[in-house]
């Protein structure tokens, strides 16, 4: 007899993952569907030395064209673009970045795990562009409490309002003396400092933290290899009822019932969903307001002059640190709102890409200059806009017949702006460091590259202007949610993972109280 | 030759290649298949050509071996001919403006490469071959047998150990 189960939830990654480890614990028989394989990562592992790699570490040409983050030992991770396709207007690239598999994009990311505060929350109160949140910070931080502790996050208290303190592993170490300078130039400045707020362990992902606890309670079914086609929906009752998805592998078409259903298939593919099923959509802004941070790696790559040639003693280099948003904070910038962030890091070996030298010249170059690097990425907050959207292109289906998403966002002045002014107060902390230029730009890498798209499906009051409530609840039909990075009304400049991990905690507990109270 | 061959049944996938060399007929039959050898692109007196421009780009230094010593031109040969047709536009006609440049002098046809470091790149088409051409290269010499086979005395990390991801079905 087939199951009805009372909470299907698409996607295993950050935001699937959380939902199953909340609802199973509490007691509700969920079903997971997601499009990829389970794999044990230890096991779809080996060392290999590059050389024996059949490209020499190069991958086979042309097979992610949008993937920059993919290199030959990594290739296998990442979703295959010819399956899984879409589109964008040629003179706008957008870099979309996937990984189909059991524990999504969990099995990769950087771990930064930073809050958001009130000045993301509540960012029209604070300069009057776009929407403000229907939360505050105050109604999530309980949640980010409770988040920290189960992905064992490390950091600095630090009192900084714009990345609120959490329950951390106190991070003590010590700075590197080169680091220590750039500390006092930052300091000397006005710009605020910190370590870097990192989920610990050797594998930091849903697979390893959330889904065995759901797992064990015996509430969770997994079903792997589920590519989602579209919601079921009963016009009778105004609620969905489950999904229909097809076998990767084998193709064969199948439904599951549930008496409400969770999305956290990614920020993209959520929407797509939606928009495949042609749900949720009364107010007419899902796939809207389609954002990210844009990136500007190694904005500044600079040198510390005394290790140059090998002569760095042990205590001068390694470590970095991390430099949240100044700007925009008491003051007002002229031509720009919002702000930015940095990584910087010490102790890296400049490529031959920065030398203007060949042959034995750069071979003396590169010597000189091992591990005497220091450099800095920027991370910029992009305003959500409108037209920037994420909408079907019908005329083309991925490798199971189901439409694909054409994607439209632009950055504009105010990201360039940013970008510009993160780049020459970089430069200026470096020179005040005592350290030499070796390169710098301001141009970020195309929108999605940096693989925290967010929004398409936002949250809001007005039923007219947003797709979610407060509780992450679809304002169309009550038992549908959206657990995903689409949530996001605006981003800041801060990694969003651990942002989903809160919002997921308490939809879900939202989700079970409703169905506690018999509401679904 | 040898190692081509190794490398080429590493990929498994000898016909399919074929297609993907402009220059080869079409083979027909599976023995004709495996004579064919890996795909290439430059022809033999270009891919010496390109493996001269390799040489004064990524000489042997300090003991390191250089592009020919890690056979760098062979295998970029093989990377190009399964290359996206820019890049092989880019490396065919810079190859043939190296030919008639370096009949000058080495520093004469790399003269491109003194500019400074830009986001941007170079910009004229044979600045850009060079620059793509460095680094290539530079990264196929340090990713070669050879050159873990001879830095493995001075460091751990020559090797270029990596955790590899297996296919999934």
């Amino acid at each position: 007899m087939k199951t009805k189960y009372d909470v299907l939830i698409v996607g295993s990654g950050a935001s699937g993952g959380m939902a199953a480890h909340t609802l199973t614990r509490l007691g509700a028989k969920c079903v997971m569907l997601d499009a990829g394989p389970l794999i044990d990562p230890e096991k779809q592992r080996v060392l290999r030395p590059v050389a024996d790699l059949p490209y020499r570490g190069f991958g086979k040409p042309g097979r992610f064209p949008h993937v920059t983050q993919a290199n030959e030992f990594s290739a296998n991770m990442w979703a295959d673009e010819k399956q899984n396709p879409y589109s964008y207007d040629p003179e706008d690239p957008y870099y979309w970045v996937r990984i189909r598999l059991v524990g999504g994009k969990t099995l990769a990311w950087g771990r930064a795990s930073w809050r958001l505060s009130d000045y993301e929350f509540k960012g029209k109160d604070h300069d009057g562009y776009g929407d403000n949140w229907p939360i505050s910070y105050a109604d999530l931080a309980p949640f980010y409490d409770r988040v920290e502790p189960l992905f064992r996050v490390s950091g600095r208290m630090e009192g900084f309002p714009q990345i609120p303190d959490g329950n951390f592993l106190l991070d003590d170490s010590k700075d590197s003396e080169c680091v220590q300078r750039f500390l006092a130039s930052c300091r000397n400045a006005q710009v605020p400092t910190t370590k870097q707020r990192r989920s610990t362990g050797t594998l930091a992902s849903s697979l390893n933290l959330l889904l065995p606890t759901a797992i064990e309670t015996g509430n969770l079914t997994l079903v792997p290899n589920a590519v989602v086609r579209e919601l079921s929906y009963d016009r009778k009752t105004g609620r969905v009822t489950g999904a229909h998805f097809v076998d990767r592998i084998s193709k064969r078409e199948f439904h599951v019932e549930a008496k409400a259903v969770i999305l956290g298939a990614s920020t993209l593919e959520s929407t797509r969903i939606l928009l495949n099923s042609n749900l949720a959509n009364s107010s007419g802004v899902l796939g809207r307001y389609l954002f990210d941070q844009f990136y500007v790696k190694n904005i500044v790559q600079a040198i510390v002059p005394e290790a140059r040639g090998g002569k760095a003693p042990r205590t001068l280099m390694g470590g970095g640190g991390y430099i949240p948003r100044f700007r925009n904070l008491k003051t007002k910038e002229k031509n720009f709102i919002r702000g930015y962030a940095y990584d910087f890091g010490s102790g890296n070996s400049p490529g031959p890409q920065y030398f203007n030298a060949y042959g034995e010249e750069l071979w003396k170059k590169l010597a000189d200059t091992q591990g005497s690097g220091f450099n800095l990425t920027a991370m910029g907050e992009v305003l959500p806009r409108y037209d920037s959207v994420a909408h079907l292109n019908k005329q083309k289906t991925d490798a199971w017949g189901i439409p694909v998403l054409h994607l439209k966002q632009k950055y504009t002045a105010n990201e360039f702006n940013m970008a510009k002014d993160a780049m020459n107060t970089a430069e200026e902390l470096c020179r005040a460091s005592g350290f030499e230029i070796l390169a710098k730009h301001w141009e970020m890498v195309p929108p999605g590259e940096s693989i925290h798209e967010l929004g398409t499906c936002r949250m809001g009051n007005n039923p007219k202007t947003s797709v979610l409530n407060q509780w992450n609840q679809t304002h169309d039909i009550q038992n549908l949610y959206v657990v995903d990075g689409g949530a996001f009304v605006s981003g800041g400049s801060q990694n969003p993972t651990l942002t989903i991990l809160a919002l997921t905690l308490r939809a879900s507990e939202h989700l079970a109280e409703e169905m506690k109270q018999n509401k679904i | 030759m040898q190692r081509r061959s190794i490398l080429y049944s590493l990929l498994g996938v000898a016909p399919a290649l074929a297609w993907q060399d402009p220059q080869s007929p079409l083979p027909t039959s599976a023995a004709e298949a495996v004579s064919m050898g890996l795909p290439k692109f430059f022809t033999v007196p270009d891919l010496e050509a390109f493996a001269a421009l390799g040489d004064a780009l990524i000489p042997p230094y300090d003991g390191r071996p250089g592009a020919r010593e890690a056979e760098a031109a062979d295998f970029l040969d093989f990377l190009l001919a399964q290359s996206p047709t820019d890049i092989q536009s880019l490396y065919r006609g810079g190859l043939a403006t190296w030919k008639l440049r370096s009949k000058a002098g080495v520093p004469a046809a790399l003269k491109e490469l003194s500019e400074p470091w830009s986001h941007a790149g170079p910009s004229t088409p044979y600045a850009k071959f060079l620059s793509a051409a460095k680094i290539a290269f530079y990264q196929a010499t340090l990713n070669s047998r050879q050159w873990a086979s001879a830095m493995a005395t001075r460091s751990r990390a020559a090797s270029g150990i990596g955790s590899y991801w297996m296919p999934i079905e």
